[in-house]
């Protein structure tokens, strides 16, 4: 239906493979997925990318493979620190992506209690759109398609 | 009142004349002059009586009236007038008194015997000192009857002593002969008293000829003893007598009397043994039926019952003529019975008897049904007996008054079993509503007792760090990762291998690549992977509410169970359906639903949850009374005291903190930066709370502590301390509490800050 060569690649960044491989299933014969696991990996598969698909939560991810604020990698961080950085190191690597210079359209999969931080996330990590679990497959890849529109 | 007793009198006798086997005749008769004549009544009362019994020898009290009539007769007797001959002088009296005394201890010595013989040497006319004489030599000394042969008075005194004496029987060491023997031998003393006038003496003899069946001389001693007087004292009995003697039925054409006359002649007499020895002996099958009753009724008479019961029994069962006599006999005896001899009584002659409608078998056999245990069925018989007994029982049927009496008894008795069986099945009963209502009760309880996680948060507010934590895990693992996948079994055109096999695949309008049929992996599949693998999400969802109930317990809370909880419950139950459709095979359409809502309403019951956190506001008041806890602590034990700045970026500030987990937050806070500026001359302290947006957007509140110190701190400094002191306390409650703990660099004069931070 979608030749190889129009596909659009979008990075994953999550810590597990849920969205990569449902994706892969679901969307794979339009867009094409690659995955990251955290910010070092996201960096390094950004090129060439049309979007990038964030997870928010990353508590499975290795206390040392998650960064800070300001984009460090900590040497040893208290079990509050990790558990802080975890829960929101989907906005973490997109912010120092951001920072980096990286300024492709991001999905960032996440419920968001306070409606106001949405809107903060997205005019501050702007393009960026907040999907919630509320979405089903068929919103997310309309916004896909948009993208790909748009290009 | 004595002029009706008199008609009445009359008027029985009339009866007995003309019926004189009419029992219950001579029974009235006979009570009627017990009860109203007078002491010269009393001979006619007892012979009456005593015909009565003759007749019914069941009828005992009439034994208890003939002997208060003894006893009447003899205190209003009138002094016999013997002849001259039988007066003893005073001597001989004497000596017949000693006489008696030896005689009574059993004469030694021969001495009772002298003496009684210088008695009659004295008074050859003396009648009791002959009568004893006899009793002891079996012979009446020949002065006696020569004295006596012209008073027909002493001759007939003689004779009655003497019969009485072969009545009774022999009395040891006496020579009294046989009763025949001495019948024989009084006989000629009697016809010479009836020479002589005497008509008791011709009564007497009349019933004696009818024994022996001499019914001709009987007859012409009856007539002429009828005859002597206008009104003699056996009138009736010899008028009955006379009557049976000419029965045509009771005659046999021969020279014997029937054996019932010969009984009732016998025992008229008093005399039950000599009636027996002339009915010919005990009671066999071989017995004809007639002597059979007849021997029933001699020992019946004589309270011989269980002789009488065999006999009425083998008369019953003989059949015959005799056999209904002995059907009414046995029942009659039976019926009265006591309970030890009644066992052995043949029942096939008590139910024919009943069979006949005669009321006492039908007691006899009520008695033994109850005796047996069958009181139902003793009750019945005892009522049947009772109608049968109406109208067709005289006063002297005692069963009948007994009958009555266990009809009352038994009554009462299944009454009462029925009033006990009732209430015991209304024990039963209620014992088992009781039951039901305590199963009930524990299944209401458990079912309906317990908290939701909502009333839980607001009783028990500490228990919100627990809640936020399993909202998290199931928000991200549960609902997210896994039961999002529903969504896609929800679209409508979805298809998979475990669908319709010939149904062609449409081409998906949203571009989704669907599984191909026959494919390795199937949209089903994969959704069925996600949601029972590694274990089924209800199940996490089980396990999660399991660990929050067992939280909520040390708490002091009890939640409900988990089927009734309208948060994590509804999310259960759902995902739990939805496990089940996925291995039915079912329609999508309730996919759809169970998506709709797990992404709807069951998130929202989850945010609402968090929201449900606790609030400690925080203001400058709130923080002065605890920053002057802190100091009274501090002062009283001795320490030092720097008095802390605030610096508040907002009036007051809500913290999603229990209160007293805050305060201890603070006070430990506090208690460090105090103790890290001890010493210092210039030492300062601040507290600051602000609220702000962190780089992720989340806002967060800080409570922290400034101070002056110049001692490095560090979290992993703090992540290293055990915990229960100081800074560790605050590590642990502030992880607890969701929040983390910063330490950072501030602006002189301050050197540091070390505080908590909680996501809003």
């Amino acid at each position: 239906m979608f030749s190889a060569v129009s596909k659009l690649r979008f990075v994953i960044c999550e810590d597990g493979s849920e969205y990569v491989e449902r994706f892969r299933r679901f969307l794979g014969d339009e867009f094409d997925f690659v995955v990251a696991h955290d910010y070092g990996q996201a960096c390094d598969v950004i090129d060439g990318a049309a979007g990038l698909l964030m997870d928010l939560d990353f508590r499975r991810t290795a206390a040392d493979r998650l960064i800070d604020e300001r984009g460090a990698l900590p040497r040893a961080i208290d079990d509050g620190t990790r558990r802080r950085l975890a829960e929101t190191q989907g906005i973490l690597i997109l912010r120092q992506l951001r920072a980096t210079g990286v300024a492709l359209p991001a999905i960032l999969f996440a419920d968001l209690d306070d409606s106001e931080r949405a809107r903060f996330l997205e005019r501050t990590l702007a393009p960026l759109t907040v999907a919630g679990s509320q979405l089903g497959l068929r919103d997310i890849a309309a916004l896909m398609r948009a993208r790909r529109a748009a290009r | 009142m004595i002029g009706r007793v008199d008609e009445a009198a009359r008027d029985l006798e009339i009866a007995v004349n003309l019926a004189p086997s009419d029992a219950v005749a001579w029974r009235t008769l006979g009570k009627i002059l017990a009860t109203h004549g007078g002491a010269l009544e009393a001979e006619r009362a007892d012979e009456a009586l005593r015909n009565a019994l003759t007749l019914e020898p069941g009828w005992a009290d009439l034994r208890d009236l003939r002997d208060k009539l003894v006893k009447r007769r003899s205190a209003g007797k009138p002094p016999a007038t013997p002849g001259k001959a039988t007066v003893p002088s005073d001597m001989a009296r004497g000596f017949y008194q000693k006489a008696e005394e030896w005689i009574h201890v059993g004469d030694p010595v021969g001495l009772g015997r002298e003496l009684l013989d210088q008695a009659l040497a004295d008074s050859p006319g003396f009648v009791a000192a002959a009568v004893t004489s006899f009793a002891l030599t079996g012979r009446l000394p020949p002065a006696t009857l020569e004295a006596l042969k012209d008073d027909g008075p002493g001759l007939w005194a003689l004779a009655s002593g003497v019969r009485k004496l072969g009545q009774t029987g022999r009395p040891s060491g006496t020579k009294v002969a046989r009763a025949d023997d001495v019948e024989a031998l009084v006989r000629p003393l009697m016809d010479r008293a009836i020479a002589l006038d005497v008509q008791e003496a011709r009564f007497a003899r009349a019933i004696a000829r009818a024994a022996t069946g001499d019914r001709a001389g009987a007859r012409d001693d009856l007539v002429a003893y009828v005859a002597r007087e206008p009104n003699p004292e056996h009138l009736a009995e010899a008028r009955a007598l006379r009557a049976e003697l000419e029965d045509p039925v009771g005659a046999r054409g021969d020279a014997q009397s029937s054996p019932l006359l010969l009984a009732r002649i016998r025992l008229l007499e008093d005399k039950p043994d000599a009636a027996l020895r002339a009915l010919g002996g005990g009671c066999t099958r071989s017995t004809p039926g007639d002597r059979l009753i007849a021997l029933g009724l001699v020992n019946d008479y004589a309270e011989r019952l269980a002789l009488a019961r065999v006999c009425y029994e083998l008369a019953a069962e003989a059949g015959g003529l005799s056999g209904g006599a002995g059907l009414v006999r046995a029942a009659n005896l039976d019926a009265r019975l006591p309970d030890g001899e009644l066992k052995q009584a043949n029942r096939r002659v008590l139910a024919a008897a009943a069979a006949a409608n005669i009321g006492a078998a039908e007691w006899a056999l009520a008695r033994l049904a109850e005796a047996e245990g069958d009181r139902a069925g003793a009750l019945a018989r005892t009522e049947r007996a009772l109608e049968l007994a109406a109208g067709n029982t005289s006063d002297g049927d005692h069963w009948v008054d007994d009958a009555r009496a266990g009809k009352k008894r038994m009554s009462d008795t299944l009454r009462a079993d029925a009033n006990a069986r009732r209430d015991r099945q209304r024990g039963a009963g209620a014992a088992g509503i009781a039951a039901l209502v305590v199963v009930l009760g524990l299944l209401a309880r458990r079912r309906w007792r317990g908290y939701t996680l909502a009333r839980a948060l607001r009783r028990r507010p500490a228990l919100f760090p627990d809640v936020a934590r399993a909202v998290g895990e199931l928000r991200h693992d549960v609902l997210k990762h896994r039961a999002g996948l529903l969504a896609l079994l929800a679209e409508p055109d979805a298809t998979s291998s475990d669908g319709d096999p010939d149904r062609v695949p449409m081409p998906p309008r949203d571009g989704l690549r669907r599984a191909e049929p026959g494919s390795a992996h199937t949209t089903r599949e994969e959704v069925v992977a996600a949601m029972t693998q590694p274990r089924p999400t209800s199940a996490v969802v089980a396990a999660v509410y399991d660990r929050l109930a067992q939280a909520a317990t040390g708490h002091g809370i009890t939640l409900r169970a988990l089927e009734r909880e309208p948060v994590l419950g509804a999310i259960h139950g759902d995902l739990a359906r939805a496990e089940a459709l996925l291995g039915s095979g079912r329609p999508h359409a309730e996919f759809a639903d169970i998506d709709a809502r797990l992404r709807g309403p069951h998130q929202d019951g989850l945010v609402g949850l968090l929201q449900l956190g606790p609030r400690t506001r925080l203001d400058a008041a709130t923080l002065s009374s605890w920053i002057a806890s802190v100091e009274a602590s501090a002062r009283s034990a001795g320490g030092g005291w720097t008095a802390p700045a605030l610096s508040l970026t907002e009036l007051d500030i809500d913290f999603p903190v229990e209160h007293d987990a805050l305060a201890a937050i603070f006070a430990n806070l506090l208690r460090n930066a105090q103790a890290a500026v001890v010493g210092q001359s210039d030492g300062r302290v601040v507290v600051r709370v602000d609220r702000a947006r962190d780089v992720t957007g989340r806002q967060e509140v800080s409570l922290s502590l400034g101070d002056s110190a110049t001692k490095p701190l560090t979290l992993e400094t703090i992540e290293a301390r055990e915990s229960g002191r100081g800074l560790a306390i605050v590590r642990d409650l502030v992880r607890e509490w969701r929040g983390h703990m910063v330490v950072r660099p501030d602006a002189l004069p301050f050197t540091k800050v070390v505080g908590a931070c909680f996501p809003l």
